[in-house]
C-alpha cells in the first residue's frame, strides 16, 4: 500500500477575471499517502482553498480553470476525466466537508433526508446500481478494523449488528437505511440522534451542522476525505468539540485526510505531514513534527514564529513585514523574496525555487534557494 | 415552530378577513370611476331615443351619484348583483364564465411552470453564454408581444398551421354531454369521453400557450436570478461532492430552495394573467370572464364592470394567498404566526 | 462594480461597507465607464441600448423635422392602394391610400412620449408616496399614519388588475390622447410606491444613515443627498422596463378604447392595429404586422437594455454575479438583510 491515494503534480489554477489572470494556484505537487493526514496551512489568499475545491472539480469551469498539471487519485487523472465522469468519485472516492456550517446543509430539506441521501448513493454504486468511478475500489469497509501500527493507540470502528448484516446481505430497505443513518450520527458522536432526524438544519446549532457534515462525508465511505477549514467558522468551544471529533475519527476511519487551515494549532494536533502555502505556491512540505522543529523555508520560520505560544503580555507580537502580493501580477522569482529577511538577488530571478529535498532527507522538501540557512534566522 | 395546521388556518384567515376592506374599496373605486368618466350613460345607451325609456334613464342615473351607490351598494349586499342595459343578469353570466377562465389560467400557468422555470435553470447555469441569452430573447420577446396581436397572429396563422381550432371551447357548442363544472376539459373527463376530451385540449392549447407566452418572462427571469444566487453556496457543493448528478444538484437542490423566491412574483404573475385572459378570450372565443369582461366595458355595463373587476380583484389576492402559502411550505424557516 | 477583483489582499477604494455601496460625487465621473462596461458585458443589452438611442432620435426628428424621416404625411394619398411592401413604400399601403411606414415612422414620437409621460409620472408619484411611506415611517408619529394610510390606498390599487380598471376609464372617457394617458397613469403609481419604498427600507438602517441623522443632518437632506441616491439604481432599471410595459398597456387600450383617431394627423400604433382590424391580416397583413412589430421592437428594446441594466444595477443580481466569481469569500462579512423590494418583472402587459 505504497501508492498515494492522492498526487498532484505540477496543479495550477487561473482565474479569468476580465481584467486579467489571477494565479491562485500555481505548480503545487504533493503526495497523500494512504492512512494519513495531510494538512496544508496558509494565510487567507494563499490559495489553499482553491487547491481543496479543485481536487473534486468543484470550481465553476469558466472563471477557474486548470492551465497545468495532474491531479492522480488512485493512478487516474482527474484533471482529464470529462465533467460528466466527475459525479462518480465523488461521496464514494472522495468526501468533501466545507467550512460554514450554516450554508452546507441544504435548508430546505430534513436532516435524516441529507444523511439518508447520501448513504443511498453508496449503497446503489455498491450494489451495481450506479456506475463507479473506479469498480476496482471499494469504499473503505469501517467494519474491519485497521491495521494497528507500531506505536499507535487506535479504537477501531466495528459498526455491528444489524447494520453490518445489511451491508454483507446488499439489499437494503428503509429501517436498514434509518439505522445506518442514525449509526452514523452516533459515529459523530451526537447523542439520541433519533431527536434531530425530522429536524431543519436551522434548527439545530453550528457544532452540530458541523458533525452532520462530516457524517455525510463519512457516510460515503470514502478514501480521501477534504476538510476545507472544518473548524474555521465555528467559535472557540465548539470548535475544541469538533476537532476532538475529528482526531478521534481520524483513528477510527480509514480514509486519508487533506485537512486545509489557517491555524497553526489545529494542524499541530491533527495532521501527519505538513504543507505550507504562500502566495499560490507550496512552499515546504514535509512530516509535521519534523517541519515544526526545523522549518527550512523563511516565510514557515516567520509563521512559527508569529503564532502567539504566551499569553502573557510579554513584548510584540512578531510579525511579517509587507504584505501579500497581488496575484494578477505576481513578483517573479520566489514570492516571498520582498519579505524575506535572507532574500539574494538570485531570489528575484525565474524560474521560481522548486520544491526540492531538504539536504539529508527524502520526505521534507522545501522552496528555498537558501534553504540550509533558514535554521540560522534569527 | 409556528407551523403547525391551526397556525396555517389562521394565516388564511386573517388574510381573507383583509380581503373584505380591500374589495370594499375596489367597488368603491370601480363605482366612482365608471360613474364619473362616463357623463352621460344614457345617452350612450340610448343615442336615438325618446320620451319614455330616455325618462326612464334619466330618474335611474341622473340622480346623484351617492344616492346610486347607496342604491346599488344595497342591492349587492342583498345578493343582487344587477344587471346590463338589456337585462340580463350579472351574477348568472359570470358565474358561468368564472370556471372558464380558471381553466384556461391554469393551462397557462402550467405551461409557464413546465417551460419557463426549466429555461431559467438553464439560463443560470450559463449565465453570460449564449443560452443565457437565447433564454432572455425568448422570455424577452414574449413580454414585448401585444396580447392582442400574439392572439390574432396565433388564431390566424399559427392555428391553421397546427392543424388546431381557432376558437370556443368546444367544436360545437354546446357540447353533447352536460357542462357540469363549465371547465371544457374536466367536464369531458367527466363523461368519460375521451375524443372530446382530445378536443377540448386541442382547443385550450392555443389560447393557453399565448397566454403563458407573453407571461412568461417574470417566471424564468425570477428563476434565474434565484438560481445565480443559489448555486454559489456552499450545500450545493455539499451536494455535488455527495456524488449526485448535475442534473440532480439543480433540480432538486438548487432548485427547491431558488423556487422560494420565485413564487414571491407568482400574485404578480396572477395579475397579468388575469388581465390577458380579456384580450385572449375575446380572440379566441373562450367562455370566460375576460370575454364577458370586454363586453361590459365597452357596452358599457357599470354592474357587469363592477362585478368583473372585483371578481378579477378577488382572484388577484387569493393568487397572492396561494404565493404565500407556498413560500411557506417550500421554506421550512418561515412561521405562519 | 460588478465582478471586481476578489483578491482581500488589494486595497479597495470602497467608501463604506456593507451591502450596498453608497455613492460619492467623484462616482458620478466614473458612473459614464461603469454604463460602458454594462453594456460591453451584455452584448444583449448593447443592442437594447443603441436601438432605444435610434428611436430617441428618429422620434425627436419625427416631431420636428417630419419630412426627413418620414416622406409622406400621415394623411396623405398617394395614389396607390392596398398595395404590399415595395421600394417606394416599405410597409405598403392601406385602403386609404396612406402611406403605413410613414405613419409608422412618425406615431415614434407620440408613442415614446406617452410611454415616458405615464412611466415618468407613475415615477415621481408613486416613488415620492413611496419615499415617505418608507423614511418616515416611524412608530407612533405622523409620518407613521401617513404611511399607514398610503400603504392601504396602495394595496387596494395594487389588487386590481389594472388593465381592466385603464380600459374601463379609457373607454368611459372618450377620445383623446390625455383621457388615455390619464387612464392608464392612475392605475400605474402603486407599483412605484411598494418599490420605493422597500428600497429605502432596505437602506434606512445601513449605519452611515443612523450616524447622519445622529449627527444632526436635517431628514430632507438625508433624503436628497443620501437616500435618493442609492434608491435610483434599482428604480431605474424598474422603470426603463415599464416604459415597455407601459406601451403594451396603453397599445391594448388603444386596441380596446380607441382614443386616438387613426387615420388622423397623429398616428398611434394601438389605434394603427386596431383599424386594420384582424379581418384584414389574412389580406393584407402588413397593415396590423407593421405597427404590431414596432411596438414589439421597441419594446424588446427597451427590455433588453433594461434587463440588462438589472444584472449589475439591482443588488440583488450583483450580488449573485460576484460570487459566483469571485473564488473567496468577500471581506464584507456580514450581510444586512434586504427588505426584498419587488424583484419582479414589474406590472404585466396586457
Amino acid at each position: 500500500m505504497t501508492d498515494p491515494v492522492l498526487s498532484v503534480q505540477g496543479l495550477s489554477v487561473e482565474y479569468d477575471i476580465g481584467a486579467g489572470r489571477f494565479q491562485a494556484v500555481t505548480d503545487v505537487s504533493f503526495d497523500v499517502t494512504p492512512g494519513r493526514v495531510v494538512g496544508i496551512v496558509g494565510e487567507t489568499g494563499c490559495g489553499k482553498s482553491t487547491l481543496a475545491k479543485t481536487i473534486p472539480r468543484l470550481l465553476p469551469e469558466p472563471p477557474a480553470m486548470l492551465t497545468a498539471g495532474r491531479i492522480l487519485f488512485h493512478g487516474t487523472d482527474l484533471a482529464r476525466v470529462p465533467k460528466w465522469k466527475l459525479p462518480m468519485v465523488r461521496g464514494t472516492g472522495i468526501g468533501m466537508i466545507f467550512q460554514e456550517p450554516l450554508n452546507s446543509l441544504n435548508p430546505a430539506f430534513r436532516i435524516y433526508d441529507q444523511v439518508a441521501e447520501a448513504v443511498r448513493i453508496r449503497h446503489l454504486r455498491e450494489t451495481g446500481q450506479a456506475p463507479r468511478f473506479l469498480p476496482e475500489l471499494s469504499a473503505f469497509d469501517y467494519s474491519t478494523p485497521k491495521p494497528i501500527e507500531k506505536g499507535d493507540v487506535t479504537k477501531a470502528f466495528v459498526p455491528g449488528g444489524p447494520v453490518a448484516e445489511a451491508v454483507k446481505r446488499r439489499t437494503y430497505d428503509r429501517a436498514d437505511y434509518r439505522r445506518e443513518v442514525l449509526e452514523y450520527l452516533r459515529l459523530v458522536r451526537i447523542n439520541d440522534p433519533e431527536t434531530i432526524l425530522n429536524l431543519y438544519p436551522h434548527e439545530l446549532s453550528g457544532g452540530m451542522r458541523q458533525r452532520i457534515m462530516i457524517a455525510i462525508a463519512l457516510s460515503g465511505k470514502p478514501s480521501l476525505l477534504i476538510a476545507d477549514e472544518p473548524t474555521s467558522a465555528l467559535d472557540v468551544t465548539i470548535q475544541a468539540q469538533v476537532l476532538t471529533l475529528m482526531k478521534e475519527l481520524i483513528d477510527e476511519v480509514r480514509a486519508s485526510i487533506l485537512f486545509i487551515s489557517h491555524d497553526l494549532g489545529v494542524i499541530a494536533e491533527t495532521a501527519d505531514d505538513l504543507g505550507v502555502m504562500y502566495a499560490g505556491r507550496l512552499v515546504e512540505f514535509g512530516p509535521v513534527d519534523e517541519v515544526f522543529r526545523s522549518p527550512r523555508h523563511p516565510y514557515t520560520k516567520a509563521l512559527l514564529k508569529a503564532a502567539p505560544t504566551r499569553y502573557k503580555s510579554e513584548g510584540t507580537l512578531a510579525t511579517i513585514a509587507g504584505a501579500v502580493p497581488n496575484l494578477s501580477r505576481p513578483p517573479p522569482g520566489c514570492r516571498f523574496h520582498p519579505r524575506c529577511p535572507i532574500a539574494r538577488p538570485v531570489c528575484r530571478v525565474e524560474p521560481a525555487p522548486p520544491l526540492d529535498p531538504v539536504a539529508g532527507r527524502t520526505d521534507h522538501r522545501s522552496a528555498c534557494h537558501f534553504a540550509s540557512e533558514v535554521p540560522m534566522m534569527p | 415552530m409556528g407551523r403547525s395546521p391551526g397556525d396555517l388556518a389562521i394565516f388564511v384567515g386573517k388574510r381573507l378577513l383583509q380581503l373584505l376592506p380591500v374589495l370594499f374599496g375596489i367597488i368603491v373605486l370601480t363605482f366612482f370611476f365608471t360613474h364619473v368618466s362616463v357623463i352621460d350613460p344614457c345617452a350612450v345607451w340610448y343615442p336615438h331615443a325618446k320620451g319614455g325609456t330616455l325618462a326612464n334613464c334619466h330618474a335611474t342615473f341622473h340622480r346623484p351619484l351617492l344616492d346610486q351607490f347607496a342604491q346599488y351598494f344595497g342591492n349587492l349586499l342583498h345578493g343582487d348583483w344587477g344587471a346590463s342595459q338589456t337585462g340580463v343578469a350579472v351574477f348568472p353570466a359570470i358565474a358561468a364564465s368564472v370556471p372558464a377562465t380558471v381553466e384556461l389560467v391554469l393551462a397557462a400557468l402550467f405551461l409557464m411552470v413546465v417551460i419557463g422555470i426549466p429555461l431559467g435553470v438553464v439560463a443560470a447555469q450559463a449565465a453570460g453564454r449564449w443560452k443565457d441569452h437565447l433564454v432572455r430573447i425568448f422570455y424577452l420577446s414574449g413580454w414585448a408581444t401585444p396580447t392582442y396581436l400574439g392572439a390574432v397572429l396565433a388564431a390566424i396563422f399559427l392555428a391553421p398551421a397546427l392543424g388546431l381550432p381557432s376558437g370556443g371551447a368546444f367544436s360545437t357548442k354546446p357540447p353533447p354531454f352536460p357542462e357540469y363544472t363549465h371547465m371544457s376539459v374536466v367536464d369531458a373527463l367527466l363523461a368519460g369521453n375521451l375524443p372530446w376530451v382530445a378536443d377540448a385540449i386541442s382547443h385550450l392549447i392555443l389560447p393557453a400557450a399565448v397566454l403563458a407566452f407573453i407571461n412568461m418572462g417574470i417566471v424564468t427571469r425570477m428563476t434565474r436570478s434565484s438560481m445565480l444566487e443559489v448555486l454559489p453556496l456552499d450545500y450545493v457543493k455539499t451536494a455535488r461532492m455527495k456524488g449526485l448528478s448535475e442534473f440532480w444538484v439543480l433540480y432538486k437542490h438548487a432548485l427547491r430552495n431558488a423556487l422560494i423566491t420565485t413564487t414571491t412574483v407568482l400574485g404578480v404573475t396572477a395579475g397579468g394573467l388575469l388581465a390577458g385572459t380579456v384580450v385572449i378570450e375575446k380572440i379566441f372565443i373562450w367562455p370566460g370572464v375576460g370575454a364577458y369582461a370586454f363586453e361590459s366595458i365597452t357596452a358599457p355595463n357599470f354592474d357587469g364592470t363592477i362585478a368583473v373587476v372585483a371578481v378579477f380583484a378577488i382572484g388577484v389576492v387569493v393568487a397572492n394567498l396561494i404565493a404565500d402559502i407556498l413560500y411557506g411550505v417550500l421554506d421550512p424557516r418561515v412561521e405562519w404566526r | 462594480m460588478g465582478a471586481s477583483s476578489p483578491a482581500p489582499t488589494q486595497a479597495t477604494s470602497a467608501p463604506a461597507r456593507g451591502t450596498r455601496r453608497l455613492r460619492s460625487t467623484e462616482e458620478g465621473i466614473g458612473a459614464l465607464g461603469t454604463f460602458w462596461r454594462i453594456l460591453r458585458a451584455n452584448p444583449l443589452s448593447l443592442v437594447g441600448f443603441l436601438l432605444v438611442a435610434f428611436l430617441i432620435v428618429v422620434g425627436v426628428i419625427g416631431a420636428v423635422a417630419p419630412r426627413v424621416v418620414a416622406p409622406y404625411a400621415p394623411t396623405q394619398s398617394t395614389g396607390v392602394f392596398n398595395q404590399g411592401p415595395s421600394w417606394a413604400h416599405p410597409f405598403g399601403t392601406d385602403g386609404n391610400s396612406f402611406d403605413i411606414y410613414s405613419n409608422v415612422v412618425l406615431a415614434i414620437p407620440l408613442d415614446l412620449g406617452i410611454g415616458l409621460v405615464i412611466a415618468g409620472s407613475a415615477l415621481l408619484l408613486g416613488g415620492g408616496l413611496g419615499l415617505i411611506a418608507g423614511y418616515w415611517d416611524r412608530p407612533r408619529s405622523v409620518g407613521g399614519a401617513v404611511a399607514t394610510v398610503i400603504l392601504r390606498v396602495t394595496d387596494v390599487f395594487l389588487s386590481f388588475p389594472s388593465l381592466i380598471l385603464a380600459l374601463a376609464i379609457g373607454v368611459s372617457l372618450g377620445r383623446g390622447v390625455w383621457q388615455a394617458i390619464l387612464a392608464v397613469s392612475v392605475t400605474w403609481w402603486p407599483y412605484y410606491v411598494r418599490l420605493v419604498r422597500g428600497e429605502v427600507l432596505a437602506i434606512k438602517h445601513l449605519p452611515y444613515i443612523t450616524a447622519a441623522r445622529a449627527a444632526g443632518v436635517k431628514d430632507g437632506r438625508i433624503v436628497l443627498r443620501h437616500v435618493l441616491r442609492n434608491v435610483l439604481d434599482p428604480v431605474l432599471v424598474y422603470f426603463t422596463l415599464d416604459i415597455g410595459t407601459v406601451l403594451v398597456t396603453f397599445s391594448t387600450i388603444g386596441f380596446v378604447a380607441h382614443p386616438i383617431p387613426y387615420p388622423g394627423p397623429s398616428p398611434e400604433w394601438g389605434s394603427m392595429m386596431s383599424y386594420y382590424s384582424a379581418a384584414l391580416v389574412t389580406v393584407h397583413p402588413w397593415t396590423i404586422l407593421a405597427p404590431g412589430a414596432a411596438i414589439f421592437v421597441t419594446v424588446l428594446a427597451f427590455s433588453l437594455l433594461g434587463d440588462g441594466l438589472r444584472d449589475v444595477l439591482d443588488p440583488r443580481s450583483r450580488r449573485a454575479l460576484v460570487r459566483s466569481v469571485a473564488p473567496t469569500p468577500p471581506p464584507e462579512s456580514t450581510q444586512a438583510p434586504d427588505a426584498a423590494p419587488l424583484e419582479s418583472g414589474g406590472s404585466t402587459p396586457g
